[in-house]
């Protein structure tokens, strides 16, 4: 069961993370955080993309452990670095707009 | 023993009963398979006579062929029916019969669960059908969108029909997915380690999956709007704090996945057959198993894309249409595989080829419009046209009818033992091809001219006219054409001749089975070392004949299986199956009775139909187990394991953790919806807040604390053997006391959501109220259900079922005291926390 739940952490972080940022801007929203500036800084846009950075850092740290630790089987080693591979990807592309797009318009 | 004694024992053993019983008292996956099958066919053969009445009516300006009324069911049940009553249990039925063929299977982890859902299934479908025949089917379109579906909009039951005729019927795709779940992982031929498994295991593995994640928010929706439209709860009602873009993200939540819960499956055929076809193994095997991952998670990050015209603001719009086109890359993946393997291999045109280029001509076109309304400007424009419709179709009857057509052909001599004799086939392709196309690329022509879906009339100086007599034609080319695929294989079926076995010379274990299958599957269990058994041993049907296997010698008249650790698939237990039975019927029926109660608000007779549930719930559970401990069991070529009650996790155990996913998903939905509520509908804050008191919460995590450390005790003195030696009293104190313990701390629980529910705002006055209400709701009743199991166990130690050996049911109990105890308290922090900062 631990080698199926290597094939899954990846994506499940990207999925948890997709789902906090799109909570998060939305809830932002909806309190008119999206309007508070702390020493120059939107607060909201700085927040999200926080997240977005320690999503993608975190991926990584998953995909450096994958590299490192060893599996029952070397085929779900070597899948679960490609599903980690698929979460980065999908974060980067995915989560992008917080660094461009207008948050609550 | 010699081969033949083997085969009659066996098949004495495995039998169905004789005669009318055998359909209502079947347990045999073999037989519930194809009555899923025939079952999704006949409603697939309702829904496109449906589909015709459609297109009979939009073939002309103006036509007086159907009504309003009655055109605004026909496309709802349309819909309805090929999405729910077609497509889903056409995989359910595929997986369910293929399955333990392929995976060296005598048959799936729970027979009567399988046969439990398909009479949900069964009678749900038949409900909805009844609706249609009486006049009151559904007819607020497929997804049902509030406030149109809203009690004020739609009086009478016809919404009712839906939203408690959908849920009957998920019932069974939960049952199926946790089937298959449990049924993939751990019951393999043993040697079947994961990256041996046949493809279209790890297909209906993700897809299961994505069942038990995707469903719950669509049956948690259908609950919220059947107590908004019979209780007055205001989940949906703008003016009560409600809202109606809520039912938008919980439909969609499901909707998006079910789209690649439909497409994954067949995929998966696509993935099986292309190799045997092409004489190749399947090219980039672990590549298209990481793809099949990879889309099953993104597609959960796409629901938004069908709500871009519903005023979301840009940046979250910008995400899904991120990830939207994003999901085409793993979908590519797969593509580009298949057409690698026709590349790398001979391939041949049989018929399921035929159907299988068919496919990529019309997903590729139905992907590439996908993308296309993935793109935010594009998708305003295109939004609620028949554009939307033409690029669903190429997508499903692409993306799904074609490759199963492919898959009834490929398999066609495994269920019928007879080889393909009559041509017909070939031509009704044809006329299934050019129909499709006919039909659906003049829809995609007349979206951009701006026809917008689901209306049923238009005028003559719209310039609609001829593309829509155009593709009212073509519809009925399909219809003809399928209806010649139907006869093809009837009569190849009952007419043709025997064929012999493994007519493809595929490598799969279904096809090591003599045709049609015997009810037992293999007359001993392989040992796997390879992807393709037969390619790597072609005399392995003999050899399992003769007994050089797994269970190889029947033994007292029991139906005997094996379970595999996870990923090895090493021998763990030895699982003893239930015989046939129509207690799965008997309970389906009653289930059925508590729906119907609520549909026609008989609402005196909803609490008999619970207890009916309960006690052949009971039933079903206290005939299973032994009173007595059991030697560790000699499975052949010198191994010996103990027997699945024997141990810590049995299947019942796997099959209830399954459940719990599906559990928590639908308890995360709800706290999703009360998060969406409350910050995002209007009318918030609500009138008045629930007053806050330190005792329940207090009391609460002290309850939840004595039922978690209580549950403890009774497990950690069955492993200690000591328990057993050291006298009557020692031996049973612990067992007496700590469920009774448990019992105390769950009851504490119990009374404090019923004091909540009790005390809370009133629920039809505000939304707040609403989900106060079902939260509480929601935490009692797991509170309770692990206060009958907790009873249940009572009477399982008092009758002599558990042992310090026979501890499987302990786990089983445990778990679900622990997600009780779990879900209590989550419930109570929900409750309550919100209160603290108000």
């Amino acid at each position: 069961m631990s080698d199926l739940l290597r094939l899954l952490i990846a994506p499940l972080v990207w999925l948890a993370a997709f789902s906090a940022v799109y909570g998060l801007q939305g809830f932002g929203c909806a309190t008119e955080l999206n309007d508070v500036i702390f020493a120059g800084v939107p607060l909201m846009r700085a927040g999200l993309i926080l997240v977005w950075v320690l999503t993608i850092a975190t991926l990584v740290g998953i995909l450096v452990w994958l590299e490192r630790s060893s599996p029952i089987l070397e085929w779900t080693s070597r899948i679960s670095r490609i599903t980690a591979w698929v979460a980065i990807v999908a974060s980067v592309w995915a989560l992008f707009p917080v660094t461009f797009a207008s948050i609550c318009s | 023993m010699n081969a033949l004694k083997r085969h009659r024992l066996l098949t004495q053993i495995w039998a169905s009963d004789p005669g009318w019983k055998r359909c209502f008292t079947t347990v045999s996956h073999t037989d519930l398979g194809r009555m899923f099958l025939a079952a999704a066919f006949f409603f697939f053969a309702v829904g496109g006579v449906l589909a015709m009445l459609i297109r009979a009516q939009l073939a002309s300006p103006h036509a007086a062929f159907m009504g309003p009324d009655i055109y605004n069911q026909v496309f709802t049940m349309h819909g309805t029916m090929m999405m729910f009553l077609f497509a889903i249990p056409a995989f359910e039925g595929l997986a369910v019969y293929l399955l333990p063929k392929m995976l060296g299977a005598r048959d799936l982890a729970f027979p009567r669960l399988t046969a439990y859902g398909f009479w949900c299934y069964a009678f749900g479908g038949s409900m909805m059908l009844i609706s249609m025949l009486v006049g009151l089917a559904p007819d607020g379109g497929w997804f049902m969108y509030p406030p149109l579906t809203g009690a004020a909009a739609s009086p009478g039951i016809n919404t009712d029909v839906w939203l408690l005729g959908v849920t009957f019927v998920e019932i069974s795709a939960i049952c199926a997915a946790v089937e298959l779940c449990v049924s993939i992982l751990k019951f393999r031929a043993p040697g079947m380690s994961l990256d041996k498994m046949p493809i279209f295991a790890w297909y209906a593995l993700v897809t299961a999956l994505m069942i038990l994640t995707g469903f719950p928010p669509l049956i948690l929706g259908s609950i919220l709007l059947e107590l908004e439209r019979a209780f007055g709860l205001p989940f949906f009602d703008t003016a009560l704090g409600g809202d109606s873009l809520l039912w938008q993200h919980l439909f969609w939540l499901f909707g998006h996945p079910e789209v690649y819960i439909i497409f994954l499956p067949a995929a998966g055929l696509i993935s099986t057959i292309i190799p045997v076809m092409s004489r190749t193994p399947l090219l980039a095997y672990g590549w298209v198993v990481a793809s099949i991952v990879a889309l099953a998670f993104l597609s959960f990050g796409l629901w938004v894309h069908h709500m871009f015209a519903t005023g979301i603001p840009h940046m979250g719009v910008a995400f899904f249409s991120a990830a939207s086109t994003l999901v085409a890359v793993p979908t590519a993946v797969q593509v580009f595989a298949w057409i690698g393997t026709m590349w790398q291999g001979r391939p041949q045109l049989h018929m399921p080829m035929l159907y299988i280029l068919g496919f990529f001509a019309t997903f590729v076109i139905g992907g590439l419009t996908g993308v296309m309304l993935a793109i935010v400007p594009f998708d305003w424009q295109a939004h609620d046209t028949a554009f939307v419709t033409a690029h669903l179709h190429y997508v499903l009857f692409g993306g799904f009818v074609f490759p199963v057509l492919a898959g009834l052909y490929y398999y066609a001599p495994l269920v019928t033992g007879r080889r393909r004799f009559f041509r017909i086939g070939e031509y009704a392709f044809a006329l299934v091809f050019i129909g499709f196309h006919g039909t659906f690329l003049a829809m995609h022509w007349v979206g951009l001219l701006g026809q917008r879906r689901r209306i049923y009339t238009y005028d003559a100086d719209m310039g609609w006219g001829v593309i829509n007599l155009i593709s009212s034609v073509g519809s009925f080319v399909l219809a003809i054409g399928l209806a010649m695929v139907l006869l093809d294989l009837a009569l190849n079926a009952y007419v043709a001749i025997r064929g012999k076995r493994n007519p493809w010379r595929a490598g799969t274990l279904e096809w090591s089975m003599m045709l049609p299958p015997s009810t037992y599957n293999f007359p001993s269990l392989p040992r796997v070392t390879s992807r393709e058994p037969l390619i790597e041993t072609p005399d392995l049907p003999t050899r399992l004949a003769r007994g050089v296997g797994y269970l190889a010698v029947p033994r007292d008249n029991r139906r005997e299986m094996l379970t595999v650790s996870t990923t090895r698939a090493e021998p763990e237990s030895l699982v003893i199956y239930p015989g046939n039975t129509a207690l799965p019927m008997c309970m389906a029926a009653v289930t059925g009775s508590f729906f119907l109660s609520l549909l026609f608000k008989v609402y005196w007779f909803t609490p008999f139909a619970v207890i009916g549930v309960i006690a052949l719930a009971w039933r079903w559970v206290w005939g299973l187990g032994s009173r007595t401990d059991e030697a560790d069991q000699n499975i052949g070529f010198g191994e010996t394991v103990p027997h699945a009650t024997q141990t810590n996790r049995s299947q019942g155990w796997w099959g209830s953790a399954f459940l719990m996913i599906a559990d928590a998903t639908l308890f995360g939905s709800l706290i999703f919806g009360y998060a969406f509520l409350w910050t995002i509908a209007p009318n918030w804050p609500p009138p008045q807040w629930l007053a806050f008191t330190l005792w329940e919460p207090l009391i609460g995590v002290a309850a939840a604390g004595l039922a978690f450390f209580a549950a403890r005790q009774s497990p950690g003195c069955i492993r200690q053997e000591t328990c057993k030696t050291e006298g009557t009293t020692r031996r049973w104190f612990p067992w007496r006391l700590s469920p009774q313990l448990a019992l105390v701390g769950l009851s504490t629980l119990a009374v404090i959501f019923v004091n909540l529910l009790w005390r809370a705002p009133s629920p039809t006055e505000h939304a707040y109220g609403a989900v106060l209400c079902v939260i509480s709701a929601y935490g009692l009743f797991h509170v309770l259900l692990a206060i009958l199991m907790l009873v249940f166990f009572i009477f399982r130690i008092r009758h002599g079922f558990i042992s310090t050996r026979r501890r499987a049911e302990v786990e089983i109990v445990r778990l679900w005291i622990d997600y009780a105890v779990l879900i209590g308290l989550v419930s109570l922090m929900l409750i309550l926390s919100p209160v603290l900062f108000t």
